[in-house]
């Protein structure tokens, strides 16, 4: 099975004028198949946004290479790059990045649009997302009018609506509660179990425990990966 | 430890005999806490000793004999449900050990014992995890099984956070802060 997404030996250093470039990511290879959820931990700036910022192609390796269905994003054209992130992939980031000029609904079906689906079935497609996040309450209002937990769920549907085969998450649960977080790792679970490919930065260990596979960065590189197969329950010698 | 009162909240319900005693403790506690006879039977006859259960009946044919809580017992059994837990326990537990005999070790990381012992949390958890996913719902000892799964999920989260604190403390310390840029 190809993998959704693919990172072969990738680095990212800063070189901006200082005597030493920052290295934010060295040699990191990780690939994430359809129908897996893959956690990313670590120390703040062991390189977990980084590493997320170039799956989803809004950043670039400064050495190795990113493929997503596939395709090398480096060989890509700017129009071609900006149609499969828009198809293909999710995004929940830390900044929820919703337009306050557009309503709750509306943010949803924006990606939806751009992809040229018709507006009533796109209305239709952003409700049932909503709703699936956990959305409660009118969908026409406005980002301004959202507790903080709403317009984390609005992220999230946005995120998942239209079958995107790659979903990205930067600390998705961050705003909410413990239960209205683990809702959202459940969606997650969900797109997962319907054949996406996830991966879920988070310092969360509460939500380490969802991941079919935990990858432990340090100082950049992949120190160390949970794979839960290996894992042995208490609860599997019950009688 | 609880062993005791465990038995007489049980017993607080209705009269029981040994085994029916091992069987609903074991199910009560979700299966986790497993009871081997003998044990019942010796913590039955010190509460019948202390007056806190009586014999009642002659034993049946097959030798069983049933017991029944007491008023002492029902005032004990009381007593044991509202007071708090005897202290804290010692934080004598073995990854705390392994942590701190790293850190004094020479030529030991202990920052690699710490991720060395997160790995092996964070696998416990997604087998509690896939457990859990595996269990149908809606069956009668849902809420029992969810209620243990959370204790014990939690218990591994508190010792993750534990382990995330000591490497922070450690790169504070040592300031072997590594390369980062501001995220």
């Amino acid at each position: 099975m190809t993998p959704v997404l693919e990172l072969r030996d990738v680095s990212r250093h800063y070189d901006d004028g200082a005597a030493a470039a920052v290295v934010a990511l060295s040699h990191v290879s990780v690939s994430v198949s359809p129908g897996e959820l893959v956690a990313v931990m670590g120390p703040s700036g062991s390189g977990k946004s980084t590493l997320l910022q170039l799956a989803g192609g809004l950043d670039h390796p400064s050495d190795g290479q990113v493929l997503v269905d596939g395709h090398d994003l480096a060989d890509l054209s700017a129009r071609a790059l900006a149609a499969l992130r828009r198809q293909r992939v999710g995004y929940v980031f830390q900044r929820l990045n919703l337009l306050a000029s557009l309503t709750a609904v509306e943010n949803v079906m924006l990606p939806l649009e751009l992809d040229g689906i018709a507006s009533r079935a796109a209305r239709a497609s952003a409700e049932a997302a909503l709703a699936e996040a956990g959305f409660a309450g009118s969908t026409k209002r406005y980002p301004d009018d959202l507790s903080g937990g709403e317009q984390q769920r609005v992220a999230i549907a946005r995120a998942v609506v239209g079958e995107r085969a790659l979903l990205l998450a930067d600390e998705p649960t961050g705003a909410l509660d413990t239960v209205a977080g683990e809702a959202i790792l459940e969606l997650l679970s969900a797109r997962r179990d319907a054949g996406a490919a996830v991966v879920l930065v988070t310092h969360e260990p509460r939500f380490a425990g969802w991941a079919d596979r935990v990858v432990f960065l340090r100082d950049g590189k992949i120190i160390d990966e949970a794979q839960a197969e290996r894992g042995a329950s208490i609860l599997a010698n019950r009688r | 430890m609880g062993v005791r009162e465990g038995l007489l909240a049980l017993l607080d319900g209705q009269p029981r005999y040994g085994y029916q005693l091992k069987t609903a403790f074991e199910a009560t506690t979700g299966g986790v806490w497993a009871l081997n006879i003998g044990q019942v039977y010796t913590t039955l006859d010190r509460l019948a000793r202390d007056g806190h259960v009586v014999e009642v009946g002659p034993g049946d044919e097959a030798g069983r004999r049933t017991y029944a809580i007491t008023e002492n017992g029902r005032r004990e059994l009381e007593r044991w449900l509202d007071a708090s837990p005897a202290g804290a326990p010692p934080p004598r537990d073995e990854l705390l050990l392994k942590v701190l005999l790293a850190l004094g070790t020479e030529g030991v990381d202990a920052r690699d014992v710490i991720q060395c012992q997160r790995t092996g949390i964070v696998e416990a958890l997604q087998a509690h995890r896939r457990q859990l996913r595996a269990q149908t719902t809606g069956n009668n000892d849902g809420l029992v099984n969810r209620l243990v799964v959370d204790a014990l999920v939690l218990r591994l989260e508190a010792d993750l956070r534990w382990l995330d604190l000591c490497e922070e403390r450690l790169i504070a310390q040592t300031g072997t802060e590594p390369t980062r840029r501001s995220a």
